[in-house]
């Protein structure tokens, strides 16, 4: 029974966690703009989780910064499979503008597998939205796989 | 012109020798864009942006916009006839300017710009007048009238061209 709720009760509401791994702040703000009520991701379920160890969804933005990666890959690493990381924005799946520094370690697709990519320098809440959908339905396919 | 000025390094461009032209590919990262569209700015016409903005993906290759276009023939025959350049960049050569560039040239005669958007010294039509160098407002110049060099510091260029528009020969390419 207890099974059953679980599975129902988070693929309605995954929770996100957010890092920043060297943003230039657009997407972070687009992003509150998604759960905040204007485009109102929470109605969808989707909260935003204050601790890595309770969240579902990994959002990353930024081009991941030598120094944020190995703060970025632990921060993964506390997240309970099954997870499902999403980039948001053109840094973490390419550098954008940053690449070719010496300070840039990324891309992310590098070190993790990145299930979704929403592109877009900055996104726009209904991408962001649409590519958390799209990370739902990969969460709760993986959820279904682990069994 | 669009790959040079994209400032996420998002264009890359294939070209292919087919018999109706040079066939020539490009590639656009979504994933690497910036929206800025400048590149649309520089091109004229050909590069249009969609609107659409649901890119979402879980594959980079999903990412990528690909467009073709042929660079027809007739463009390339005016510049077989002029092969008195192509000695001359190997002249210039020795003054530490265009390495990268001097070997790709050699198929095409006139001076071809940089993928770094810095300036190239055509030196068959340069006459070392030091205008450019004079002009440079971070001084990577250096031209030496008597020894006929032209040396560019690449660390230094910014890619203003501030000296191809003061290049009374016309004789820098940016």
């Amino acid at each position: 029974m207890f099974k059953k709720l679980i599975e129902e009760s988070t693929g309605k509401s995954p929770w996100l966690f957010h890092i920043n791994a060297g943003s230039c702040n657009g997407c972070d703000i687009e992003l509150v703009s998604v759960l905040t009520p204007r485009y109102d991701a929470e109605r969808l379920g989707f909260k935003l989780a204050g601790s890595p160890r309770h969240a579902d969804i990994v959002v990353v933005t930024g081009p991941v910064t030598a120094q944020s990666l190995p703060r970025v890959l632990r921060a993964i690493s506390q997240v309970p499979e099954p997870r499902c990381i999403v980039t948001m924005g053109s840094c973490p799946q390419s550098g954008n503008v940053f690449r070719g520094s010496y300070s840039i370690a990324g891309p992310l697709s590098k070190y993790v597998h990145v299930d979704v990519d929403v592109a877009g320098c900055a996104p726009k809440p209904e991408a962001v939205i649409d590519g958390l959908a799209l990370a739902t339905q990969i969460l709760q396919q993986k959820r279904r796989e682990m069994k | 012109m669009c790959e040079r000025v994209c400032s996420g390094n998002a264009i890359t461009t294939v070209v292919e020798k087919t018999e109706e032209g040079d066939k020539v590919t490009r590639t656009f990262n979504l994933g690497s864009c910036t929206f800025c569209a400048t590149c649309m700015d520089f091109c004229h016409g050909a590069i249009e942006f969609s609107g659409d903005y649901h890119m979402i993906a879980t594959k980079e290759e999903d990412l990528l916009v690909v467009g073709t276009h042929f660079r027809k023939p007739p463009a390339k025959k005016p510049a077989p006839p002029k092969p008195a350049p192509a000695p001359a960049p190997d002249a210039e050569k020795p003054a530490g300017e265009a390495k990268p560039e001097a070997p790709a040239e050699q198929a095409a005669p006139a001076v071809q710009p940089r993928d770094d958007g810095k300036p190239v010294q055509d030196a068959s039509k340069c006459v070392y007048c030091t205008i450019c160098a004079k002009k440079c407002p971070v001084g990577a110049l250096e031209v030496d009238r008597a020894a006929k060099t032209w040396k560019l510091d690449e660390d230094l260029c910014v890619g203003c061209g501030t000296c191809a528009g003061a290049c009374p020969k016309k004789c820098i390419i940016m």
